[in-house]
């Protein structure tokens, strides 16, 4: 395996790890979202890492580095979404804490 | 190893469903522009003023009832080809193939989406649960004094990432078609901004979503990693040629399988589903319900019967299996304290997940038929029970609680009446479609040598009637309780009635002829 | 005319659609004459479609009339037909059900006319009977089960029917969640069943049954564990050891529905059952057993517990518990026709006892306990009468229905053959020591209500003046069924009469056919190496018009197993002690302690010092009732009621209830409301699918 590739890969399992981590440990909506974001290029990078890992001698497969693009596209259109609900929430509210919002619960 | 025809243009009318849906939101884009250009009015707050019968809403629901007719009319017009063709599918969209080999032919050669009975079955109840949400969505509105005309916009939109789910056969096709029926809902949820409930399960819904579907698309790399493709024929190839499964694919698919059953809403990833099913407005309540558990079964069937035929059941079934019991254990505890009908309903709809986990378990062409009856059935019970719900419900509240329940039969005799029907055909009572679900479920599993997962199952639903009997009991059997205004509904206005009466006949009916049911299934997988 | 016996279930359909649907528009009158009026459609249909099949049963081998209506479920091997049986037991239920219920729907437009739910009491009551038509005239094991949740429903909402009463609504869950235990049986016996004889028809079930059974491709355990558990079912339906508690409680809905569903029609759906599938229950001696010492210990206990109650439904309750015991016992010994017989003449009088209890608490207005009733005979003579003529006919009184059906009973239990030692003895001794009680417990309630000296004036003149005989659509049912009950003996006269008996050779197409028998026959030789067993029930069924010829048969042939003989003269002097016995409780032991020396019993509860100051020898007699009938009867009573009612059962039962609840309660704090916690369960859950797939 390439140096490049397995490092890649390495460090997209560390990135996977810290947005799961700090999805647990974050207090703020923005940061969870952050974190989910990590989570998404963690994805990303080891798609475009696996893609260079499969077809190293074929330049024109590029298959992976296709579905990276794809996921930055659908990351944005859930950034679009969530920073909306998320603004929504600062309307009501001086300081946004999802520990706070806990009114449905049994 | 690829090879891949960029597009089939030929084959593009397949998607006809998909298009015609497409168009709709964009008619229904555009007739909001053209109406708020000509209207005085900027402001919601001045059309509240304008336009107290929320009339407005009209064009759109009135749009979004075409789109949807004519996208179920071309579905019966692609069913009519298919069955004429012959083949198993109508078409394959977006095809890739495997290398050929010294003989020239392919290892393997399939489209990223395939139009076939199942998808357009698929298709099919996903249009007319559009239809019966939209219908009920405007008396909701009115009686709501929300006048959001962008709502049956991304209901339709919704609607698209079903339609997408039933057809895809690859797994990045899949995780967008999941962000596009979920991205969509999580604005729905807190549509109606006058209510921190709402407000409140749109957060949670979204980042909870968010969180789960990162797991998806990381397991679908670790998934592309070990296999080179996500076409699920490229998975079943990879899985007959390399009787050595890798770990890396095992944990890619573990992770897809944390997206998939997020949505499903398995048990322990349920956790959302009470809190966003209580805080939602309830016909995207009912939406939720109902929608999205087909289109993500569809998806989940998809990927147990196209993709992990050559693993061995050891390596998925035995997880499955335990969320499947940890599901009908978990609804049906919980559900048995609720006071809140919304709330038990959603307990009641995690139970539901555990029993087609089972069917899921089972896996093969016969499971994917019972699950689509069982869906049917079910669809229709909870979108009844949930526009209920949203009828008798205090517009300040958007829930009902049992308290109030007490004593309905007295002052609404028919919509008790409808209610009970459709809870107990929820349990699974004889001569309602509910039973046939179940019984086809069960018999799936049990065939499949599942002995223990099914008599655990029909325990479970033994025990499930105590809860759904919490609902007579409310109703027909207990007086008022003291203090307690009572629900004031007034005269049920001509949308729910609409629903209400189709929803339970068609629960008799199923219930009585189930063969309609049955066949209609048997179509729907016939031809894979 | 046999292919429009839908239409029996069809008219209560259409009348419960109707009267749910507008019976809030439309006057009482208008709704209990719809209510009445199909019901009594449907038992013209039913008469009607009896004669057609007699017509059509005389020219045909097979005694089974199917007929399919439409196929309800086929999917692979599962072919469920929505199909009715048409046979001599089904056409039997049939008139049963459509008959009384006929006559009980009558008696509730009388009955019910003061009360708010008026259409809403139809409603259920005729759907009740278009389910419990289902359950009987169903053609297999799916459709049974659809009648038989149905009733469990229709029955649950009339026990709650007066729902304004937390206790009622209470006892109504009592009774469904009773019920669905039994109901985990029958559905579990079905799918054993289904599993091994691939079908659920019983006309296929049947067809199949010897020839799968001789082919012996069958394990030994399947007939015994299906037997078993579809008799939970019904242990469960019936109300019988242990499952029995709800039906005392089922009591606190109106009264006709205590006549109509826990007397004569929906608790009788477990006898039905267990009749309906003889083969089944052939099969498998053991079950048979079982069946047998379940009914016996029911049919003993019950009746001690009835001995003492003062409510006079709770009586009729715990009396009607007692007398399924006996069917249930008769089930067990394989007399299927006999149970059915009971199941009939049961009908009548407990129908009419129930009605007449119905009147007596019209008439007192809404009182129940016996002990301040009294000298109602000469107010209301009509319901006198006629809940005379059933109380005789419950007790055994020749030549009333009660004696034939429960002296065949007897008989058959003592002639029982069976590899069970000396059971027939036990069980015999067992029934009788039952019918002894029986006739005092119905004594009891008879002379404490009817006769003696008046104990309501006082309360009652502050505000009536006296109670009053009840109107015209209520005693008319009354009349019917004391007819009913008795003469409804004649159809079943018992072998030493020499008199030609109806209902054994009707019923014995369908009960006991040579079919069954011989299955007995093979079980018999392999589990004894001996042919003993094969053709007494065989000859029991060939020779119905040559009795005597059967019974020396059978003595010569199986002495070894006959505990009494079973000659004539046995079976008349059986039948005279039977009848001795009853007329002595009746007579000797109930009426004098319940008309003349009444409160006597009373004032020993309360204080057993005072006794020497009443009169010596008048009193004598009664001390010895008291210390060698009543105060261990009361014991006995008290005791069961205490072990079987209060600790074992409820405890059991609301037991898991509580670890349910508990459960419930248990789990709540884990839906915190918190997001990230519900993130951590996700995380948790992907951790543990992680460990699932890939540590194998």
């Amino acid at each position: 395996m390439i140096p490049l590739v397995s490092n890649s890969l390495i460090l997209s399992a560390v990135l996977f790890t810290i947005g799961v981590v700090g999805v647990m440990i974050h207090r703020h909506p923005v940061m969870i979202f952050m974190c989910v974001e990590l989570m998404l290029n963690a994805a990303n990078l080891s798609l475009v890492a696996f893609n260079k890992q499969h077809y190293a001698e074929n330049w024109h497969a590029v298959d992976g580095q296709v579905y990276a693009f794809m996921v930055i596209a659908i990351a944005a259109a859930e950034v679009a979404v969530g920073l909306a609900i998320i603004v929504s929430l600062f309307k009501r509210r001086a300081r946004v804490d999802v520990d706070e919002v806990n009114q449905l619960r049994n | 190893m690829i090879d891949r025809d960029v597009i089939g243009y030929d084959q593009i009318y397949a998607l006809g469903p998909v298009i015609i849906l497409t168009l709709t939101v964009l008619v229904l884009i555009l007739a909001d522009c053209i109406w708020r250009a000509f209207s005085r009015h900027v402001k919601p707050g001045d059309v509240e003023h304008d336009d107290p019968a929320g009339m407005g809403l009209m064009p759109n629901l009135v749009i979004t009832l075409i789109g949807a007719t004519a996208a179920i009319a071309d579905i019966f017009y692609l069913l009519g080809r298919l069955r004429a063709g012959g083949g198993t599918a109508l078409a394959e969209l977006f095809i890739a193939r495997g290398f050929p080999d010294a003989t020239g032919r392919h290892a393997w050669e399939a489209g990223a989406l395939a139009i076939d009975s199942f998808g357009l079955y698929v298709a099919l109840l996903g249009c007319l649960i559009l239809i019966a949400v939209s219908l009920i969505m405007l008396p909701y509105l009115q009686s709501r004094r929300l006048f959001r005309a962008e709502l049956f916009q991304l209901l339709v939109l919704s609607t698209i990432g079903m339609l997408l789910l039933g057809f895809s056969r690859d797994l990045l096709n899949t995780f967008i078609a999941i962000e596009l029926l979920s991205l969509p809902l999580y604005v729905l949820c807190g549509l109606s901004d006058k209510s921190s409930a709402s407000r409140e399960s749109s957060l949670k819904y979204f980042l909870l979503g968010a969180f789960a579907s990162g797991f998806l698309i990381y397991g679908a790399s670790l998934v592309y990693g070990a296999v080179g493709h996500l076409n699920y024929k490229a998975i079943a190839f990879y899985l007959s040629s390399n009787p050595d499964v890798s770990n890396v694919l095992l944990a890619g698919l573990s992770l897809v399988g944390v997206g998939i059953a997020f949505k499903l809403a398995l048990v322990p990833f349920h956790a959302w589903v009470p809190d966003v099913y209580q805080g939602a407005p309830t016909p995207v309540t009912a939406f939720m319900a109902s929608g999205v558990k087909v289109a993500m079964f569809a998806a989940a069937i998809r990927l147990v019967n196209d993709s992990l035929v050559g693993l061995d059941a050891q390596y998925w079934r035995d997880a499955l299996a335990v969320f499947a019991i940890l599901s009908m254990i978990i609804g049906n505890l919980f559900a048995l304290h609720q006071s809140s009908v919304k709330r038990l309903l959603a307990y009641s709809a995690i139970t539901h997940t555990g029993y087609l986990a089972v069917a899921l378990c089972a896996g093969g062409p016969a499971a994917a038929q019972s699950l689509l009856i069982y869906l049917a059935a079910y669809c229709i019970a909870s979108i009844g029970a949930f526009m209920l719900v949203a009828y008798l419900s205090r517009p300040g509240q958007d829930d009902v609680y049992f308290d109030e329940l007490h004593d309905l039969s007295q002052r609404y005799p028919a919509a008790s009446a409808a209610l009970a029907i459709l809870v107990l055909s929820m349990g699974g009572l004889p001569m309602t479609a509910g039973f046939i679900g179940k019984l086809l479920v069960f018999r799936d599993a049990w065939a499949a040598g599942l002995h223990g997962l099914v008599i655990f199952a029909v325990l479970n639903s033994v025990v499930s009637f105590y809860f759904y009997l919490r609902f007579l009991r409310a109703m027909y059997m207990q007086p008022r309780v003291p203090g307690t205004a009572p629900l004031e509904a007034g005269s049920m206005p001509a949308a729910y009635a609409i629903t209400a009466v189709v929803s339970v006949v068609l629960t008799i009916l199923f219930g009585v002829l189930p063969q309609l049911l049955v066949e209609w299934g048997n179509s729907g997988v016939m031809l894979q | 005319m046999l292919q429009y016996v839908w239409l029996t279930i069809a008219f209560p359909l259409v009348g419960a659609l109707v009267n749910g649907l507008f019976g809030q528009r439309m006057s009482k009158k208008a709704s209990g004459t719809l209510g009445s009026a199909m019901v009594f459609l449907s038992f013209l249909t039913a008469l009607a479609s009896y004669f057609s099949y007699k017509s059509w049963a005389a020219g045909s081998d097979s005694p089974y009339f199917e007929l399919t209506l439409w196929p309800w479920i086929h999917v692979g091997q599962l072919q469920i037909d929505a199909a009715l049986l048409i046979d001599p037991l089904s056409t039997t239920m049939m008139l049963l059900i459509t008959g009384v219920g006929f006559l009980i729907h009558l008696y509730s437009t009388g009955y019910m006319s003061h009360d708010k739910g008026y259409s809403r009491f139809f409603v259920y009551l005729n759907l009740f009977i278009a389910m419990m038509l289902i359950l009987v005239l169903g053609n297999n094991l799916a459709l049974m089960f659809v009648g038989w949740e149905g009733v469990g429903l229709c029955s649950y909402l009339l026990i709650g029917f007066w729902y304004q009463d937390m206790y009622n609504a209470k006892c109504g869950m009592k009774a469904f969640v009773v019920n669905r235990i039994g109901d985990f049986g029958v559905l579990l016996g079905a799918f054993i069943l289904f599993w091994n004889f691939n079908t659920l028809s019983f006309t296929e079930l049947f067809g199949n049954f010897s020839s799968v059974m001789n082919s012996a491709t069958i394990e030994s355990w399947v007939p015994l564990a299906a037997a078993l558990l579809l008799f939970l079912g019904a242990t469960g339906k019936s109300a019988q050891l242990p499952l029995h508690i709800w039906l005392p409680d089922a009591m606190a809905g109106p009264t006709p529905v205590s006549a109509l569903i826990h007397a004569a029609t929906m608790v009788t759906a477990g006898v039905y059952m267990v009749c309906r599938l003889n083969p089944v229950f052939t099969a498998a001696p053991t079950a048979g057993f079982i069946i047998a010492c379940v009914g016996a210990a029911t049919a003993f206990i019950a009746a001690t517990i009835a001995l003492t109650q003062n409510d006079i439904k709770k009586v009729l309750a715990y009396s009607t518990v007692s007398q399924l015991g006996f069917m249930f016992l008769a089930c067990g010994v394989g007399a299927y026709w006999v149970a059915m017989f009971h199941v009939l003449t049961h009908a009548f009088f407990k129908a009419c006892l129930f009605l007449g209890s119905g009147s007596v608490i019209h008439a007192m207005h809404e009182e129940q306990d016996t002990r301040v009733m009294g000298g109602l005979a000469k107010y209301m003579p009509l319901t006198y009468w006629t809940f005379l003529i059933s109380t005789l006919a419950i007790a055994g009184i020749v030549p009333l229905s009660g004696f034939f059906s429960k002296d065949e009973i007897l008989w058959r239990v003592a002639t029982w053959q069976t590899q069970f030692g000396s059971a027939p003895m036990i069980l015999w001794f067992v029934a009788i020591a039952t019918a002894f009680m029986t006739a005092f417990y119905m004594g009891r309630v008879f002379f404490k209500t009817f006769l003696g000296k008046p104990r309501w004036t006082k309360h009652y003149v502050e505000h009536h003046h006296h109670p009053h005989e009840s109107p015209r659509s209520m005693t008319f049912p009354l009349v019917v069924l004391a007819t009913l009950a008795a003469i409804g003996g004649f159809m079943g006269l018992p072998h030493f009469t020499h008199a030609p008996n109806f209902l054994e050779p009707w019923l014995a197409a369908s009960t006991g056919g040579e079919e069954q028998l011989n299955i007995v026959g093979r079980i018999g030789l392999e589990e004894h190496g001996s042919a003993a067993h094969d053709d007494h029930g065989t000859a029991a069924h060939d020779d119905h018009g040559a009795a005597a010829g059967h019974a020396e048969d059978a003595a010569a042939h199986h002495e070894a197993f006959v505990s009494f003989g079973s000659t004539e003269t046995t079976e008349i002097i059986f039948a005279l002690v039977s009848v001795a016995l009853a007329a002595f409780a009746l007579l000797g032991l109930a009426m004098p302690l319940y008309t003349k020396r009444f409160g006597a019993t009373e004032k020993l509860h309360t204080s057993l010092g005072p006794l020497y100051r009443l009169s010596l020898n008048k009193w004598y007699i009664d001390e010895l009732y008291h210390y060698l009938i009543v105060i261990p009867g009361t014991a006995l009573a008290y005791g069961c009621w205490r072990v079987f009612d209060m600790k074992f059962i409820d405890g059991i039962v609301n037991g898991v209830g509580n670890v349910l609840g508990w459960l419930g309660h248990g789990v709540r704090p884990f839906q915190t409301g918190f997001v990230r916690n519900y993130a951590m369960y996700l995380l948790l859950g992907a951790v543990v699918y992680l460990a699932l797939s890939l540590l194998k």
